[in-house]
Order: structure tokens, then C-alpha cells, then sequence
């Protein structure tokens, strides 16, 4: 009620502005406080701001992991989880999701029971009802045999989609996978979700949580379909069966049930106890809740038009597993001089359908981009993510001779670089850096040089040894390593 | 002003001055008086264009205010409008406790009024924005009936989700943001009363929770609580606050009893006494840490015969540990008791002075890269070190580690005890402990979920370890032999004066 009434206020003041605003400017009234600040105190701020060699980019990065809320805004989350799930959930929420993030409030029942009729009160839509093959929606045992069949045919195409998707990179499976610590364990999803909602989540998480961490798959209707088949059905997302000891134990949690719910769904009395006590809960420090924002003013990220890579970067959201700068995660290579190392031809290929590179880590998503995407990514990416120093191109004019490349190959073998390198696919070698096969394809041969001169220097992390090689042995490796593109695969 | 200045610096921590002098004019001779203030004296830290990411402000947690919000958290205003300038002077003059931010009563009144004209044009809310009504504070004596009152309310509020069940600042909400979401707000621990925001006396608290911190889960009671429950809250936190009982002996009691207490519950404790001691970041020595958690440990100890036991104890919100980051703490002494005032360098010795530590780190459970709790009752592991600096450190070798200890962590505090031989046969490696002498004695804390590891702890410098000389039993012998052969003389001259009575008149 306060609320609406401020925001009239708002609506009023803003037309106030608006209609003054030509008259201002005509004025020359400024809004703005007029302070001008000695170009020098900027230039030293700026130095300290950004590392010597970082390039300055056409717009600032948005890091995933600094939200303004972490937590997922709460107004249509009746819709997304089922009442009983709910109850347990915020009863302890570490017993339901083994990863979760939400502490235990230590609420009780009632307190409970008022939360989430609170938090039905604040719904707005219903999730969209999808139309489904009337066969999908039965029990196992109830399909006939031709239903089981077809069934079992979307089951499958969505497993493929989710092995695809590497959902396992983000998300634990009953405690195991989830490599980046940032999705919730889904072992027990099953009792949580309903199927209209995962099926628009799905098909566009950010219109339900525009900070959410989860790439935006580019999925067609038929990929969401199968994938929510798949989900729905495999075993791995049911929860096990428990022990009768811990199952007895459990059962004196009391659990508010849909039947109970529906009872008191409209309940004034009991909305307005569960809004005083997510209140007094602090919920809203970490969920957008509507009616009470303005108890925790945030800053919210204007993200109206974005375009180009920014958009990418935030629908994809590389930076949960990639670094530029001093964004992101560091889960995947960091991508901070990514514009010297890599050829872009190869890029554009990749991001279009990624390919293994490291044989012992996960390979990237297929997040199906299109052609427009990947040409998008890889501009930005040659023109911003550059070493600024110029790195030497030994083999610029003229090709490595076959006698050079033949010293490489020698090289390489004498040096033991096979232990760790596979250097096609025919010879074998080790699997823990990167397949070489077609290496002449994927680096820059300046990247290659500048890289093996002192390996730690390219990645600090790294764990490839520097070999201190002489100018005669890196010509040589270089140009043995240039020599391996894809054409001459399997030789 | 010079003798303000001296009065401030011999305190331990700053004190929240709320007596503001007659204002100066707001002209615009002041505003850009104000930013001269500013770029010479704030801007390291706030920022040029006071977005409160100065150069400096890396180093530091809290982080610096920005001023082109409104986060403002100590104010006299409602929650959610703009402090008064008298606010800002408070603050200016006073700095904060536990924050990086200095009292500037260094630079005089009329500057600093000026620099928080020039602040305030960074926001331009301060210009456009009614000018905020100020609650009032009135004052109501406390009662044991209101802490009792208030106790309730600090549950009935919920008040311990973030400050904990205990007030130690360590409520689920804490822990869940610290750790599993590293976000910047930490709630007080309200038994610190030296570091409360703002000031500790009754009033401070009570407008605390009465206006509460602007962009912090730290709301405002005005509207939930009544004026009178809001003083029974203020109450209820005054009685919990309590000041740092810093000393720079350790004092130890002889005990006479047979075993010295190794649990750390043991209630024979409470018979020695205990001293509270401020701790840093160490920032001597790469890797450094800038953002301690830990600011105070507290140490008794008690000794008999052949043994001396410490019983250490501080706050620590979480009892979370990663596979490299364990909460730890260790115990540093010369090798030898030195004999001039010249000691080993406090940070771990240096080349002419070895240092013997002994160290605490606590259990955690199996599981690689996973953030676990440390089990509340396994002992953790003690170790003996030696070190010469900080890159020379060596681990005695077995037969040499004669160190035993346990540690417990219960509702937000850490509570360990060492325990070690007085004399011991390592006479080059091992302090040697003599009655009645002045052992220096430092310490160190790492804090796991602080990511603190290696040299990023924090530390304390020199202070003293001073084992008390009993008092024989003879003493108490002298003086009742004095006292009967005082008595007795005199008895001996009044029977005398009575037998044979002076002449009073010669004639």
C-alpha cells in the first residue's frame, strides 16, 4: 500500500521532469554539480585502474560473480517449485540441495507455512501451459508398449542435448561433477520443478532471473522438449530411496502440503505475518521481492540494448568459466590476450562447434551459435584481446624448411615434450596438454614462440617446465609445430 | 587542538565525538576550498570522482564510502534519506573503528567542513532532497527488566540470523554470505564493544537500530519496534558489549592443584586471568593481508610445577576451512629468554634471533577442494616450529615436538589450549620458562575462511609471558610472629606503667 503510493509519487515527479526539462536546458539550468577535476589526479587513477598491459575495451565487462542479489528473484517462484519442496527447502535447505547456497533461517512451521503463502501472494503469471504429447505426461508404468517406444526415443535425444550442453560442467549430480561450483546439485530436481516451467526456463532463463550465472542455450522448441523429456525422466534426478531409520526421522519434519496450501492461499492474515517475517529474515539481502525492494536499494544493471559481444557475453555468460581482465572465472583458459594466441579462422570454427582440445578437462559447450555469433565473438576478440607488445613472427616471409621442421620433430622427442603432448593421432603421447595434431591450425606461430620461450610468462598457472631453449631450438619447434594443420592430419 | 590530537593517539580505538562546533557557511568558496581537502587527504582511498575505488582502496575491507550513493551508515536520519553535515563532521572527526578510515581532527574544524561540502556535491541528491528530519534520542536508564526485554526482542526480531544466537556476528545469514557468496557485509559482533560503528554508548546504539545502515542488511527498527522496545534492544546490546581488557603481561598463576587443565572447557580457567590482545594483518612481508578477519585473541595461563598451560581464545564467524585454508593459531617465544631488551624480530625471528612457535591448526574433513566445517571436538594438529625470518622456518623433529594441545570451536569462538613442559631437553630450540622472569610472547591467527594461509595472518608484536613467584607459606608465619611479639611487648610495658606509675608531679 506505502509502496503504490510512492511509486504514484514517483510517476508524478517524473512528468513533472519531463515537462521542465526543455525548459531547463533552454535556461541553461544544470542538473548536474559542477566540479572539475585536475587531468592529472585522472591520468594517475586511470594507471592504477588498469595493468600496464591490458588493452582499454570499448565497454565495461560485466563479471557473473559480482550480483547485485544472489539469489533468484522470488515473484514468480510459486509457479517454479512445487509447495512441499518449497516447505523443506526452507526448512533446511542444505538437506534438500546438497550444494545450496541459502542458509538454514531455523524458522519454524507456521513462520514457514506464512513465507510461502506470502510468497503466493506476490505472483504475477503463470507459467505458460505447453501442450504436450499426451504419452509424455503418463507414468512409466502406465505407457502401452508403441508409447513407450516413442517416449523412450525423446528420452533419448534429450540425453544426447544434455551431454551436449555439458550441463554436468556447472551443475553436480548428487554431489558429484559441477567442476565450477556455481550451478545447484540437481539430483533431486524431479521433486522441485514442474515441466511448463523448466520448459520456459529452458527456453529463456534470464526473463525469469536476469543475473543468473546459466548460459542461454540457443535450443530450438524440439532441443527443450527433449531435453525436459530427459530430465523429467532419468533416475539420476530422482532421490534415492532412504534408509526406514532416516526416513522415520525425517517424517517428523512437518511439511506443508499442497492440499494444506490451497486451504490457506488466500489467507490476509497469514500473507501478512509471512511478509513480516521475510522482513525480519533479511530474504531480501539476497532475493528481489516485490513489495519490499525498497528496504535494500540496489544498483540494477541496465541491460536494455545491449548488442554485439556484450549480449553474447551476457546471454552465454563466458565469464562464469572464462577470464578477461580481471572478470570472470577461472575455470577455462583465460581469454585476457586471446587475440595473439589464437587464429581466428579457427576461433570462428570452434565457437561454432567446439572441439577437444585439453583430452583430461571438459571440453566447451555446444551452445549452438550462429554464424553471425561466432564472427561477432571473433572481431572482438582480434581487435580488443591483444598483448600489447609486438610479438616477433619468425616464419613471416618464408615458411619453415622441411629441414627445420625435421630438427622439431627431433626436438621434441629428445625434449620429451610427448609425455604431456600427443603429437597426432596416430603416434599417441600424453594427455595432459593439449592434443597437437592441428596446433599450426589453433596458435599464432608469434603465440607459439613467445609461449615456449618461457611458458609461465603466457600462464602463470601453467605447469608446462621451461626448458630454456636456445633461438636455433625455438625456430626449429616452432616450425615444427606450424607444420601441424589439418590437411596433413594422420600423415 | 594539539592536545586533543595527543589524548586521541594514546587511545587503543577511535571513540564516536558526538559535539559538533558552530557550522561553517556553505559557499562556493568552501566547496572548492573542500576539494583542496580532498585531493590531498581523501581521495587515495574514496576516489577521485569519490565512486570509493580509490588507488589504495584495494587494501581494504570495509571498503571506502562511495559518495555518489547514498550508503551512508551512520547518520541521525530515517533509514534510507541523507545523513545531516553534522553527521559527516561526527564521522570526519571521529573516523570508524575497524575500518581503514582515519580521525581527521588533525585538519582543522573549518577544513573539514569544507571537505564535506565538496563530498557531498558528489551526490546530487544532497542538493535536490529535503533536508532530513532527524530522530530523536531521548534516554531511559536500563534495568535488568529492560535487557531482559530486550533480550527477547533481539529474538523475536531475528536479530541473531545475522549477529548470531551468541552476538558473536556469526547468524546463518553471515556465515552463508561470507563464505558461500563472498559478499561485503559482516555483521558486527556485538560483543566487541570497542568496534561497534558509530560509537557504543547507549545513545549510539539506539540510534543505531533506530536508523539502522543505509545499503546493508543492518535495517532500521523505527517502524517494527516501539521508542520504548527500540531502548530495550539498545539495553540488551549495551550489557553484551564489552571494552578489550588489553594488558601486556600475561600474568600466570602458579596452580595447585596436581594437572594443569587441558580441556578447554575446564572450569579451572576461570582462576586464571585474562588479558585481550589486538591483532593486524601482517603487511611486513609478500604475500600480505589486507583484510583481516581476526582482531583480538585472548590469553590466560596458568602453570605448576613442571608444566605451563595457555588457553587461547577469539571470535571467528565461521568454522569454515578449504583444503589449503585451515583456521589456525600459534604461540611465539625467543628461543632463549633474552637477558637485554633486545629481542628477536616479532615477525618470526630474523637471522640474529631464532623464534620457537607453536602452532594449532584445526582438523578438517576429507573432500578435495570443497569448503568443510572443521569437526567441533577432533583435537587438531600441534606442532613445534623454529624460525629464523620468514622463509626460514624448519619443524622439529619428533622426538622435539613436546607441545600437546586441543582445540574446540563453539558458537563462534575458537577456544584452544598448548600445554608444554616448563623445561624441556631441547635447551637450543625450546623457550625455557623461569619464575618471575619477563618472557616476550607474540601471536598469530589464520582465519580459513579468510583465505588466510602462510604469511597472510594476523599478528600481534612483542608483549609478556610472566610466570608469578607463589608466596611461601613462611610469610604468613612472620607476620603472626611480629604481630605476637609486638603484642606482647607492649602488654609487657603497660603491666609495667601499671606496677610502678610515673611520679606526675616532681616536687
Amino acid at each position: 500500500m506505502r509502496l503504490r503510493s510512492v511509486v504514484k509519487l514517483y510517476k508524478r515527479w517524473y512528468i513533472i521532469i519531463l515537462v521542465c526539462l526543455p525548459f531547463a536546458a533552454f535556461l541553461h539550468i544544470s542538473f548536474g554539480q559542477e566540479r572539475k577535476i585536475d587531468n592529472m589526479f585522472l591520468e594517475l587513477d586511470k594507471k592504477y585502474r588498469l595493468p600496464e598491459q591490458w588493452s582499454v575495451l570499448p565497454f565495461e565487462l560485466e563479471d557473473p560473480y559480482k550480483r547485485v542479489k544472489n539469489g533468484p528473484p522470488l515473484v514468480n517462484v510459486i509457479y517454479k517449485a512445487k509447495v512441499e519442496w518449497l516447505s523443506r527447502w526452507i526448512a533446511n535447505p542444505k538437506k534438500v540441495v546438497a550444494n545450496a547456497k541459502m542458509p538454514n533461517l531455523g524458522l519454524d512451521f507456521d513462520e514457514i507455512k506464512a513465507v510461502i503463502v506470502f510468497l503466493s501472494s506476490i505472483a504475477e503469471n503463470d507459467v505458460p501451459q505447453v501442450t504436450w504429447d499426451e504419452f509424455l505426461l503418463k507414468k512409466e508404468d502406465d505407457l502401452s508398449e508403441d508409447e513407450y517406444d516413442k517416449m523412450d526415443k525423446v528420452y533419448n535425444a534429450g540425453k544426447g542435448v544434455w551431454g551436449r550442453a555439458r550441463c554436468t560442467i556447472c551443475h553436480p549430480i548428487k554431489g558429484v561433477g559441477g567442476n565450477v561450483g556455481v550451478g545447484p546439485d540437481l539430483g533431486e530436481i524431479t521433486t522441485k520443478i514442474n515441466r511448463n516451467w523448466l520448459h520456459s526456463w529452458l527456453g529463456d532463463t534470464k526473463s525469469h532471473f536476469p543475473d543468473t550465472m546459466m548460459a542461454q542455450y540457443r535450443f530450438t522448441d524440439q532441443d527443450v522438449r527433449w531435453l525436459v523429456e530427459f530430465i523429467m525422466r532419468d533416475t539420476q534426478f530422482v532421490p534415492e530411496e532412504k534408509d526406514d531409520e532416516i526416513s522415520s526421522a525425517e517424517s517428523d519434519v512437518k511439511i506443508l502440503t499442497e492440499k494444506e496450501f490451497s486451504g490457506l492461499r488466500k489467507d490476509a492474515a497469514l500473507i501478512e505475518k509471512g511478509k513480516d517475517v521475510v522482513e525480519k529474515a533479511r530474504c531480501f539481502v539476497c532475493h528481489d521481492i516485490k513489495g519490499i525492494s525498497e528496504l535494500m536499494p540496489v544498483v540494477e544493471r541496465k541491460r536494455d540494448g545491449l548488442a554485439g559481444f556484450e549480449k553474447l557475453l551476457y546471454e552465454i555468460r563466458c565469464l562464469t568459466c572464462h577470464r578477461i581482465q580481471d572478470k570472470g572465472g577461472t575455470y577455462a583458459p583465460n581469454l585476457t590476450f586471446a587475440g595473439s594466441k589464437i587464429k581466428m579462422n579457427w576461433e570462428n570454427e570452434f565457437l561454432l562447434s567446439p572441439d577437444i582440445i585439453r583430452p583430461l578437462s571438459q571440453q566447451m559447450p555446444k551452445f549452438n551459435l550462429n554464424e553471425n555469433e561466432a564472427k561477432t565473438a571473433t572481431e572482438y576478440i582480434e581487435k580488443n584481446l591483444l598483448i600489447k607488445e609486438s610479438l616477433p613472427d619468425i616464419f613471416k616471409d618464408a615458411p619453415p624448411t622441411t629441414e627445420i621442421i625435421a630438427a622439431g620433430e627431433k626436438l621434441f622427442y629428445e625434449k620429451g615434450c610427448n609425455t604431456c603432448h600427443a603429437e597426432n593421432i596416430t603416434k599417441g603421447g600424453g594427455v595432459v596438454g593439449p592434443n597437437l595434431a592441428t596446433v599450426g591450425d589453433r596458435l599464432q606461430s608469434a603465440y607459439i614462440l613467445y609461449h615456449l620461450k618461457n611458458p609461465q610468462r603466457a600462464n602463470p598457472q601453467g605447469v608446462e617446465p621451461n626448458f630454456g631453449l636456445s633461438d636455433e631450438e625455438l625456430k626449429q619447434l616452432v616450425g615444427f609445430l606450424m607444420d601441424h594443420v589439418k590437411k596433413k592430419e594422420g600423415k | 587542538m594539539h592536545d586533543e590530537v595527543l589524548a586521541q593517539s594514546s587511545n587503543l580505538f577511535r571513540t564516536y565525538k558526538r559535539d559538533v562546533p558552530q557550522k561553517l557557511a556553505k559557499t562556493p568558496e568552501s566547496v572548492s576550498e573542500g576539494k583542496k581537502v580532498y585531493e590531498k587527504r581523501c581521495w587515495y582511498c574514496h576516489g577521485i570522482e569519490g565512486k570509493g575505488d580509490g588507488p589504495a582502496s584495494v587494501t581494504m575491507f570495509p571498503k571506502p564510502r562511495n559518495f555518489t550513493r547514498n550508503e551512508y551508515k551512520v547518520r541521525s536520519t530515517a533509514f534510507g534519506s541523507l545523513p545531516t553535515d553534522e553527521d559527516l563532521f561526527r564521522i570526519i572527526t571521529s573516523g570508524i573503528e575497524g575500518t581503514a578510515m582515519p580521525f581527521w581532527n588533525t585538519i582543522s574544524e573549518t577544513e573539514r567542513w569544507q571537505v564535506l561540502y565538496y563530498v557531498s556535491t558528489f551526490n546530487d541528491q544532497f542538493k535536490y532532497d529535503q533536508p532530513a528530519k532527524v530522530v530523536a534520542v531521548g534516554s531511559v536508564p536500563s534495568t535488568p527488566e529492560s535487557i531482559k526485554r530486550g533480550q527477547e526482542l533481539f529474538r523475536e526480531m531475528k536479530c541473531f540470523e545475522c549477529h548470531g544466537e551468541d552476538a558473536r556476528g556469526n547468524g546463518p545469514l553471515t556465515v552463508a554470505l561470507q563464505t558461500e557468496w563472498d559478499m561485503p557485509y559482516r555483521a558486527r559482533d556485538l560483543t566487541k564493544g570497542w568496534s561497534f560503528k558509530g560509537g557504543n554508548t547507549i545513545e549510539d546504539i539506539y540510534r543505531t537500530v533506530s536508523t539502522g545502515f543505509n545499503e546493508t542488511p543492518m535495517g532500521s527498527y523505527l517502524e517494527k519496534l516501539s521508542d520504548e522496545d527500540r531502548w530495550h534492544v539498545a539495553h540488551y546490546v549495551k550489557s553484551l558489549a564489552k571494552d578489550m581488557a588489553s594488558d601486556v603481561v600475561v600474568k600466570v598463576k602458579l596452580f595447585e592443584s596436581e594437572q594443569l587443565p587441558t580441556e578447554p572447557l575446564d572450569e579451572h580457567w576461570s582462576m586464571a586471568t585474562a588479558i585481550e590482545i589486538p591483532l593486524a594483518g601482517q603487511i611486513l612481508v609478500s604475500p600480505r593481508l589486507w583484510t583481516p578477519s581476526i582482531d583480538a585473541i585472548m590469553v590466560r595461563a596458568l602453570y605448576n610445577n613442571d608444566e605451563i598451560a595457555f588457553l587461547l581464545e577469539w571470535d571467528d564467524s565461521t568454522n569454515r576451512q578449504e583444503e589449503i585454508f585451515r583456521d589456525a593459531v600459534s604461540l611465539q617465544f625467543p628461543n632463549k629468554i633474552p637477558e637485554s631488551l633486545k629481542k628477536p624480530y616479532f615477525a618470526m625471528g630474523d637471522s640474529s634471533g631464532s623464534v620457537n612457535l607453536w602452532s594449532w591448526k584445526a582438523p578438517w574433513r576429507e573432500g578435495f577442494g570443497a569448503v568443510v566445517e572443521a569437526p567441533e571436538t577432533e583435537p587438531g594438529v600441534v606442532s613445534e616450529l623454529n624460525a629464523k625470518g620468514f622463509k626460514n622456518i624448519t619443524v622439529q623433529p619428533p622426538e622435539s615436538q613436546n607441545v600437546i594441545g586441543k582445540g574446540i570451536y563453539q558458537n563462534g569462538r575458537w577456544k584452544i589450549v598448548l600445554k608444554r613442559a616448563l623445561n624441556t631437553e631441547d635447551v637450543k630450540g625450546d623457550i625455557q620458562f623461569e619464575v618471575g622472569k619477563l618472557i616476550p610472547v607474540a601471536f598469530a591467527i589464520w582465519d580459513g575462511s579468510n583465505n588466510d594461509v602462510g604469511g597472510q595472518k594476523s599478528v600481534s608484536s612483542w608483549y609478556y609471558v610472566s610466570l608469578e613467584k607463589p608466596v611461601p607459606k613462611t610469610v604468613y608465619a612472620y607476620v603472626l610472629v611480629a604481630i605476637i611479639m609486638g603484642a606482647s611487648v607492649e602488654m609487657w610495658f603497660i603491666a609495667r606503667l601499671r606496677r610502678f606509675p610515673p611520679e606526675l608531679e616532681e616536687k
